[in-house]
């Protein structure tokens, strides 16, 4: 076997771990993004098992996904809710809680657009949704406006967008 | 005292003891026919493999194997670039397609022609295709004005005949103009409140194809 193999092997290993620790300690905004709104998905969806103590901490942990002067403003089959700050959203988070007994919630598309300074970016997605007591899976397309504030991604904005003009 | 070897030996007819044995380990007056009739025998065919392998791999398990292969491949580029299975959700295409109904979506419908008035086709919402798509009719085409009044779909106001209509219904909307690159989607159920009815303009590149069946 050549001398420089194991050397030329050890290198690569070397170079991967780096680019993996690189990734792990920088990740990309993009990727950030997405895993926020999976765990936003998460945050919003509840069983019917869920205990009294995530129907009290949940919605406070869906409003600490958006910014203090997030805007809702979602328009489906004629019904508009809007809401204008983390209060509002965490007040429509307890209603929905109390209005079904579960709610799955599934972002299965998901499409980034950084702004250049890479500090705000405008989301588009399809929301999947099962509510109990609801026949059909509901399919929602939405546009998330979300800043970069204080080493977070936080929703400023919620808009309803369409494949359909 | 009978010892083993010898005393078989000795039942045998003497004829050398263990030496007189055949193959099977067992002596020739055993056999019915002797060793004439081993030299005159066919030779034997080996065993072939068992029934259930064949079943399962065939004779021949390296051509089933690349057999095999080549159906998956052909299934992932047919189901990935041909058709795409779909499960109806909801009611706006009643009756002609009913809640869970499954049907198969060609992709490959508008690669030499546009799309068509009254075709039912698949239309890819803004973010990707994973979570879904629209079903909807086309009615309007690119340039057409459309216009709703008193349960008539009016193109270039002229009334539209809907054969895939089953029910009246009486949509109002004001005319409008479709732009180029766009067609007018709308479902076959009309029997709802119009603003519960998605419908509206898809851009050509968010029709993915033609619903078959």
């Amino acid at each position: 076997m050549k001398k420089w193999l194991p050397r030329l092997v050890a290198l690569g290993v070397l170079a991967a771990l780096g680019v993996w620790g690189w990734r792990a300690w920088f990740p990309d905004p993009e990727k950030l993004i997405r895993r926020r709104l999976d765990e936003l998905a998460e945050a919003v969806s509840f069983g019917p098992r869920d205990g009294p103590l995530a129907l009290l901490t949940n919605p406070g942990k869906v409003a600490s996904f958006c910014a203090q002067d997030v805007r809702v403003n979602v328009t489906n089959f004629g019904y508009s809710q809007t809401l204008n700050g983390r209060e509002d959203v965490q007040r429509a988070a307890a209603m929905a809680r109390s209005a079904y007994t579960s709610l799955n919630i599934k972002f299965p598309d998901i499409l980034v657009r950084l702004a250049s300074d890479k500090q705000s970016a405008v989301v588009e997605t399809t929301l999947r949704g099962q509510a109990s007591g609801v026949r059909d899976l509901q399919m929602l397309e939405l546009r998330f406006t979300m800043r970069h504030i204080d080493g977070e991604w936080l929703i400023a904005a919620v808009d309803t967008a369409s494949a359909l003009q | 005292m009978v010892v083993g070897g010898g005393n078989f030996s000795s039942e045998s007819g003497g004829e050398g003891g263990f030496a007189a044995r055949t193959e099977g380990n067992r002596p020739d007056r055993f056999r019915p026919e002797g060793r004439l009739a081993d030299m005159e025998r066919e030779p034997e065919t080996p065993p072939g493999p068992p029934w259930w392998r064949v079943a399962l791999i065939g004779r021949r398990p390296r051509r089933t194997l690349v057999r095999l292969l080549v159906l998956v491949v052909l299934t992932v580029l047919l189901f990935r670039f041909v058709l795409v299975l779909v499960r109806i959700e909801g009611i706006s295409m009643s009756p002609t397609f009913r809640d869970k109904h499954v049907g198969i979506v060609y992709r490959l419908a508008y690669l030499f022609h546009e799309p068509q008035r009254g075709d039912v086709v698949a239309i890819r919402p803004l973010a990707g295709e994973r979570a879904g798509y629209y079903l909807k009719r086309i009615v309007g085409l690119p340039g057409d004005s459309i216009a709703f009044h008193a349960g008539q779909l009016l193109i270039n106001g002229q009334p539209l005949d809907e054969p895939y209509l089953k029910r009246s219904y009486s949509w109002e909307m004001e005319p409008m103009t479709i732009g180029p690159g766009s067609y007018y989607v709308v479902g076959d159920n009309r029997t709802m409140d119009r603003v519960d009815h998605f419908q509206g303009r898809a851009s050509r590149e968010r029709i993915i194809g033609k619903i078959l069946l």
